[in-house]
């Protein structure tokens, strides 16, 4: 009994501070681009291609099924897992766009990032170093 | 360049960065669909079922390649396999692109044409909350292909997103119609489209223009010899019993005969509701053909992992008969009953309910029950469907 109350704590406490996990979208440290909200949504759907400098933006994302991901696709993009793949399927089986990259954890997305000055991503913002810049949080 | 040569080419390219098979992006996706109808003899249409449970009809499997030649050329294949050609594997699509900016891509190749605004994807039945897409508009393949080039522009305007379409090219295979396996020949096919979307809404208009060839004149010249004894078809004209010229056939051949296609969509999403209208209008001029009218309205509502869908779908002809204009009245009657077996029993209206379930990402069950009528015979039909679409 006791055994069970302590795993329903653990399990509410894992839940809500999923629940409550703040999402950071990040670039490189270098890249000085401001971004509103609704233009960083269409970033990750891939309709803002490029930054105002002309430079292709390079997105990356968090591998599907990952909590942080789960936030920033329903915070962020609005939508499920599964509406995002389907929406997904209509660029890249038409050529529209190409096959988006995943990324299994926060800090190896912080080395993707440091090492492109185009590229824009988001992690788990207890995540963030003082090697990338944070554009937004969510 | 034809079409083996062109995906002999690519082929090749994809081949050529094997030995950096990690560049090699492979992606695919798919459908089984098992469905019957309820009356098979009902002139209506009964999508391709009967009453026996049939899984081959409407299913399928796709497989994309896609490498990455360098920073600004990419080659894409893709092996498409149909149940309703007993799988036969085919290179649907086969295409380079050229990014000439992250805006604008330009395709070479063979690819989809985007007649209509889903075109491209309809057989993608993941990416949308349908059984199918509704025939009325959908309501064939041959004819979604082009061999050519096309440009892309993607831009934006304040929060409002702008995707534009240019193609031009030609088609050249076989189409499916009431005579059998016509070889059809589409040439100068020019196309335009447009996609406005902005927040909860979305606009597409669409205009293609394009010159038909079929290569049906023996069999209409045929059959009308056999219809009417006594008449003669010579030299493209019509000769009555008195050797008196009564008509010129290219009023019905489809050579070279121009045709447009005019389409509009309308998209609204709010909240968990769905709203999708696809309006089509199109003709050959001066051939038997008469100008087809099609629409379909979905609406559809979200209770999380299932999505409801109601659609209502109408085809429909003009049937002015244009092309009948002989001084002989049976000659008449023979062009009017050439356009009525064609088209006649295409015309019809059909209300659906399709179900989509997403047990998960990439992975969504489908059922579904459409009635139809079929409004030349006045007959009903219902089919019912069930299956699985997938992407991976």
């Amino acid at each position: 009994m006791r055994f069970t109350k302590f795993l329903s704590t653990c399990l509410l406490v894992t839940l809500c501070s999923v629940a409550q996990a703040e999402v950071a979208v990040i670039v490189h440290k270098d890249n000085s681009v401001e971004l509103s909200k609704g233009k960083i949504k269409r970033v990750f759907m891939k309709k803002i291609k490029s930054f105002e400098n002309g430079n292709e933006i390079h997105v990356v994302s968090l591998k599907e099924g990952h909590p942080i991901s789960t936030e920033f696709n329903t915070r962020v993009l609005k939508k499920t897992a599964s509406k995002l793949k389907s929406y997904w399927s209509k660029l890249t089986f038409t050529g529209q766009a190409k096959p988006m990259e995943y990324i299994d954890t926060s800090e190896e997305m912080i080395s993707k990032v440091k090492a492109d000055p185009n590229m824009i991503a988001y992690i788990d913002a207890n995540k963030v170093t003082d090697e990338v810049r944070v554009l937004a949080t969510f | 360049m034809t079409l083996n040569k062109l995906t002999g080419a690519l082929l090749m390219a994809v081949a050529s960065s094997t030995a950096i098979a990690a560049d090699i992006n492979f992606s695919g996706y798919g459908t089984i669909r098992g469905g019957m109808a309820f009356d098979e003899d009902a002139q209506t249409t009964n999508f391709g079922y009967d009453e026996t449970l049939d899984f081959k009809n409407e299913s399928k499997f796709a497989i994309q390649a896609i490498t990455q030649l360098n920073k600004k050329w990419s080659a894409t294949i893709v092996m498409h396999a149909d149940g309703a050609e007993d799988f036969d594997i085919e290179a649907r699509w086969a295409y380079l692109n050229y990014q000439y900016t992250p805006e604008t891509t330009v395709t070479l190749g063979r690819f989809a044409l985007p007649y209509f605004r889903h075109s491209d994807t309809q057989d993608i039945g993941y990416s949308h909350n349908y059984s199918r897409m509704p025939t009325s508009i959908y309501d064939g393949q041959e004819f979604d292909l082009i061999e050519g080039i096309r440009i892309t522009h993607a831009t934006y305007i304040g929060d409002a997103d702008l995707t534009l379409k240019a193609s031009y090219g030609s088609f050249d295979g076989s189409a499916d119609t009431s005579l059998g396996d016509v070889d059809t020949e589409i040439t100068n096919i020019i196309q335009f489209s447009a996609e406005y979307s902005y927040e909860w809404f979305s606009f597409y208009a669409g205009v293609l223009s394009a010159d038909v060839t079929l290569d049906i004149n023996d069999q209409i010249d045929q059959q009308l010899m056999f219809t009417l004894p006594g008449y003669v078809v010579s030299n493209n004209t019509v000769y009555n019993p008195t050797n008196a010229a009564v008509y010129d056939m290219k009023e019905i051949y489809v050579e070279e005969d121009s045709t447009v296609y005019m389409t509009a969509g309308f998209t609204a999403e709010h909240e968990n509701w769905l709203f999708n209208i696809e309006y089509a209008a199109y003709d050959v001029d001066d051939t038997f053909f008469e100008e087809k009218k099609a629409f379909y309205a979905s609406i559809s509502y979200n209770f999380e992992q299932l999505t409801v869908s109601i659609v209502h779908e109408d085809a429909s002809y003009s049937f002015d008969y244009d092309h009948a204009n002989s001084a002989d009245p049976y000659v008449n009657g023979f062009a009017q009953a050439v356009t009525n077996a064609f088209f006649k029993p295409s015309e019809y209206d059909a209300q659906g309910i399709h179900l989509r379930y997403d047990a998960m990402p990439g992975v969504a069950y489908k059922f579904e029950y459409t009635h139809s009528s079929g409004d030349f015979s006045g007959d009903s039909s219902g089919i019912a469907t069930f299956g699985i679409d997938f992407v991976f």
